[in-house]
């Protein structure tokens, strides 16, 4: 979503908000203003926990321990008489340190570690919490100082909701721009694809740090303002119990939405309260709409009334998505790479896996201005080369030079950066995200920003046909596009190498056409281009300099038609067919699904 | 001292057991299971209910628990990982979230919130070792861990089910080539994990009341057992489990009793600091 939609959306929803939660507060219907506040509370906790969650992909587990540790953090130091001011930047900055300190030691490895040490922190947490009874009041709690500003009390539910209201469009348009930034959508590219996203030069660790501390912030916010509703706090506002809540609100409302972080926290404060006839059932319940909310593929509440919105509008209209691929229109330009011009120089490089020796000693040079096909049987190690170039895998021996600079041992991020952009054999892309959303963060990495950098990803498109689709959702494009999107976002680093994992798989002609024109541009342009191929006829019609690869080691190099009638080659490639002939053999060093 | 490393092998054997069974599934389906601690809770709720309203004799309700958690794994399987098994790493994460709270509100339905009583085979009483006094059911726990862990070692390296869990953990393509029946083997890792974690549960009953709790807390010690010991690794659950229960047991005894979970969390967060991969360092290359 462009930054103006996204601030009208938050718009609308603030404006939402403000009216219905007024009417409590207006009415003066003491029980709905109590439910209000807490819900609001949480709102503000789940708004930020969407930018974990939902934008990032980060399951943290313990994430109450921000809330419990601001609300008790701003306790205190109120206690102690400290201004207000200076209690809410302590009980907001103290959990952010805290957030910066977990994802620093645990995000390096993700996923389930990154689940369980937010969990395990936040025990330890409410541990210490619970046994600091000179200061938290141990497991019996601690009432919150009163907040009076200009006689105006802001404590209990009441006095409370007008600062939980304002907070909550704060969060509203917070979010709205974090989500619009640059940062967010590096942060839904680490989310859909850590991998690809690295490969596309953006620094996971840190897009995942920086988002984490922005969540916290909220969730601290969100403390301090249930603290205040309560007037009283004990160690249970940092059980786990609280954590599944957040996550139960984000899900059954629709993670990745801030429309949905709303809708789950008023359904799930809610629910149990007007819904007491079920009873104990409603675990039940909310386990099985999580359940289904997965299952279903859809996106909570608000996945689930879009698709409704989508079928209805189909239906009225008859139209069918247009694929928009212009072959005809394709616009030509110059894709001028930054920085010096280097050689790529792979020397000795050697991987095992387990017993495989995937690659034994591979020496290759990649000049600039030169179009190198790289070619080989199935597990002959092509994969495993470009992956150790690329920085996917660490060489066991061996060094990968651009120029004067060493690659190997750096991360994929780096490397990119460095000037070395790769395409992936499958291609990888985020259902959801439009073409434009795809190639924007990898414009931006490289300085661009704001209209330049939207400018220079629309002028990528169109050198790749891909200029009709800018606004379509990928997920809506034939495969064959998908290709040449992930080429033009390579292209958007402004790569010295390009390396293209078998970039013809499943292209028409004319489409091959193009994908030739375009490589010979860039070979115009000084890129170092390398073609990992099956399809024999494309890449030898295009290099200049082939190198075959055979069972991890470089068994032949020279130009096409050398390469052609070298018997090494054939007897590598027939031998290759032969024990292969059931199918396309499994290459084990080049298998995703186990993921 | 004796008695304290009992407890704390004790209960690092549940620990373990939990471990193991999480482990597998995951290194089966390379997708963790959150219910899994629930399936503890769930074991031992069945024991309680073979020996209340079957009257069954313990060890028959074991057998009960076990079986009936064996199903409940294959149906778990079938219903959840099965139609995800092409979903990112978080949305079954979350979708066993759900499936926690399914458990855990099924079990409330039924069972209600009071706290009971699962008796041991083996009575309350205790044994006296070399001077120490040492509670017989601890010594069973051990016991029975130490068979299991055996015995599945042994079954793993030797016999053709074995062996195939084990190509169908290593690479379910390539397993798949071989003419493995990969679905119908992973469905049985998983009657297999839910079996372990049955047994941690009715062993872990007696120690402590049945209550609805039981198990998640239960799961994450094991995870940071199996984190402890290298993530993926068996021996590594293993040993990663015990080295938790014994810091706990220890810690709370001879440190504070306060910070009891304290100790346990700790050393997963000094493990990540020092030595992220684990102690048995199982730095599996990404694959791409």
């Amino acid at each position: 979503m462009s930054r103006a939609a996204s601030l009208r959306q938050a718009a609308y929803l603030a404006v939402v908000i403000v009216v219905i939660g007024s009417m409590p507060l207006l009415l003066d219907a003491g029980f709905y203003i109590q439910i209000g506040a807490t819900t609001g509370a949480f709102m503000v906790a789940v708004i930020g926990y969407n930018l974990v969650l939902g934008e990032t992909g980060l399951l943290s587990l313990g994430h109450a321990a921000f809330f419990g540790v601001g609300a008790y953090t701003f306790s205190v130091l109120r206690t102690e008489d400290v201004p207000t001011l200076l209690a809410v930047v302590g009980a907001i900055g103290l959990p952010v340190l805290l957030a910066f300190f977990i994802g620093v030691i645990t995000l390096r490895v993700r996923h389930l570690y990154f689940a369980i040490a937010t969990f395990s922190i936040a025990e330890i947490i409410r541990n210490v919490i619970r046994e600091w009874d000179g200061v938290t009041g141990g497991v019996l709690g601690m009432s919150v100082p009163r907040l009076e500003i200009f006689d105006r009390s802001f404590s209990g539910a009441s006095g409370a909701y007008p600062l939980i209201l304002a907070t909550i469009v704060v969060a509203l348009f917070a979010h709205a721009y974090v989500s619009s930034s640059a940062l967010g959508r590096r942060a839904r590219a680490v989310r859909d694809d850590e991998l690809g996203a690295e490969a596309m030069g953006v620094p996971v660790l840190r897009t995942s740090i920086s988002m984490f501390m922005i969540g916290a912030v909220f969730a601290a916010a969100a403390g301090c303002l249930y603290a205040l509703t309560l007037t009283f706090i004990d160690p249970s506002v940092l059980h786990y119990h609280e954590s599944i809540l957040l996550i139960a609100m984000l899900i059954v409302g629709g993670a990745g939405s801030l429309a949905g972080a709303v809708i789950g926290a008023v359904v799930i404060s809610l629910a149990p309260e007007l819904l007491r006839f079920i009873e104990h059932w409603w675990e039940i319940v909310f386990g099985v709409i999580i359940m289904l909310a997965i299952l279903s593929g859809r996106r909570g509440i608000v996945g689930f009334a879009g698709d409704l919105y989508q079928r209805v509008r189909q239906l009225r209209r008859h139209t069918t998505a247009e694929s928009g691929l212009s072959l005809a229109e394709v616009s030509e330009r110059s894709f001028t790479p930054r920085g010096e011009e280097h050689e790529l120089v792979v020397s000795g490089v050697r991987k095992s896996f387990g017993g495989v020796q995937a690659l034994d000693g591979v020496d290759v040079t990649f000049h600039p201005g030169e179009i190198h096909a790289l070619i080989g049987p199935n597990g002959s190690g092509k994969s495993t080369l470009v992956n150790v170039i690329t920085g996917i895998y660490g060489p066991d021996e061996g060094a990968v030079m651009l120029g004067q600079t060493a690659l190997q041992g750096r991360r994929p991020d780096e490397i990119a950066r460095a000037g070395v952009a790769r395409t992936f054999q499958h291609t990888r892309t985020f259902e959801e995200l439009t073409v434009l959303d795809h190639v924007l963060p990898m414009v931006e990495s490289t300085g661009l920003q704001g209209v330049q950098a939207r400018d220079e990803a629309l002028s990528l498109l169109a050198a790749t046909g891909l200029e009709g689709t800018a606004d379509l959702a990928v997920g809506r494009l034939p495969h064959a596009h998908l290709r040449l999107m992930e080429i033009a976002r390579a292209l958007a680093l402004q790569p010295r190498v390009l390396l293209l994992d078998e970039p013809a798989a499943g292209l028409s002609g004319e489409e091959s056409e193009l994908l030739g024109r375009i490589i010979r541009q860039l070979e115009r342009d000084r890129l170092a281009v390398v073609v990992i191929e099956h399809n024999m006829p494309f890449v030898l019609g295009l290099a200049e300099s082939v190198t075959v690869l055979g069972e991890g080691s470089v068994i032949a190099r020279g130009r096409p038609d050398e390469i052609v009638n070298d018997p090494v080659v054939q007897e590598a490639y027939l031998g290759a067919e032969d024990s292969g002939a059931a199918g396309d053999p499994v290459d084990t060093t080049d298998n995703r699904s186990e993921q | 001292m004796l008695q304290l490393t009992v407890a704390g092998v004790a209960l690092g054997s549940i620990y373990a057991l939990v471990a193991i069974g999480f482990v597998i599934i995951y290194r089966a389906t390379g997708a963790v299971n959150f219910a899994h601690g629930d399936m503890v809770t769930v074991g031992a709720f069945a024991a309680l209910w073979a020996t209340t309203v079957l009257e069954a004799p313990i060890l028959v309700s074991w057998l009960v628990a076990v079986l009936m958690l064996g199903v409940l794994g294959m149906l778990t399987y079938r219903f959840v990982y099965r139609p995800l098994r092409h979903h990112p790493f978080l949305a079954v994460a979350i979708a066993t979230l759900g499936l926690a709270f399914v458990f855990r509100g099924v079990l409330f339905v039924i069972f209600g919130p009071q706290p009971a009583a699962l008796p041991s085979p083996v009575g309350g009483g205790a044994v006296s070792i070399g001077g120490a006094v040492v509670s017989r059911h601890l010594l069973l726990i051990i016991g029975v861990t130490a068979v299991l862990v055996v015995s599945q070692a042994l079954f793993f390296r030797h016999t053709f089910l074995g062996k195939s869990l084990r190509a169908t953990a290593e690479n379910q393509e390539v397993a798949r080539m071989l003419g493995l029946r990969t679905n119908r083997i992973i469905l049985w890792t998983f009657a297999y994990g839910a079996g372990l974690a049955a047994v941690a549960g009715v062993l872990l009953a007696p120690v402590r009341f049945v209550t609805l709790d039981l198990g998640f807390g239960v799961l994450l010690k094991a995870i940071v057992g199996a984190i402890v010991g290298g993530f993926g690794s068996l021996p590594g659950a293993l040993v990663g489990g015990l080295i938790v229960g014994l810091a706990e047991v220890f810690g709370a005894s001879l440190i504070s009793s306060a910070f009891r979970d304290t100790f346990a969390f700790g050393i997963l967060i000094i493990i990540l600091l020092v030595r992220p991969h684990g102690l048995f360092q199982v730095k599996a290359e990404e694959k791409v």
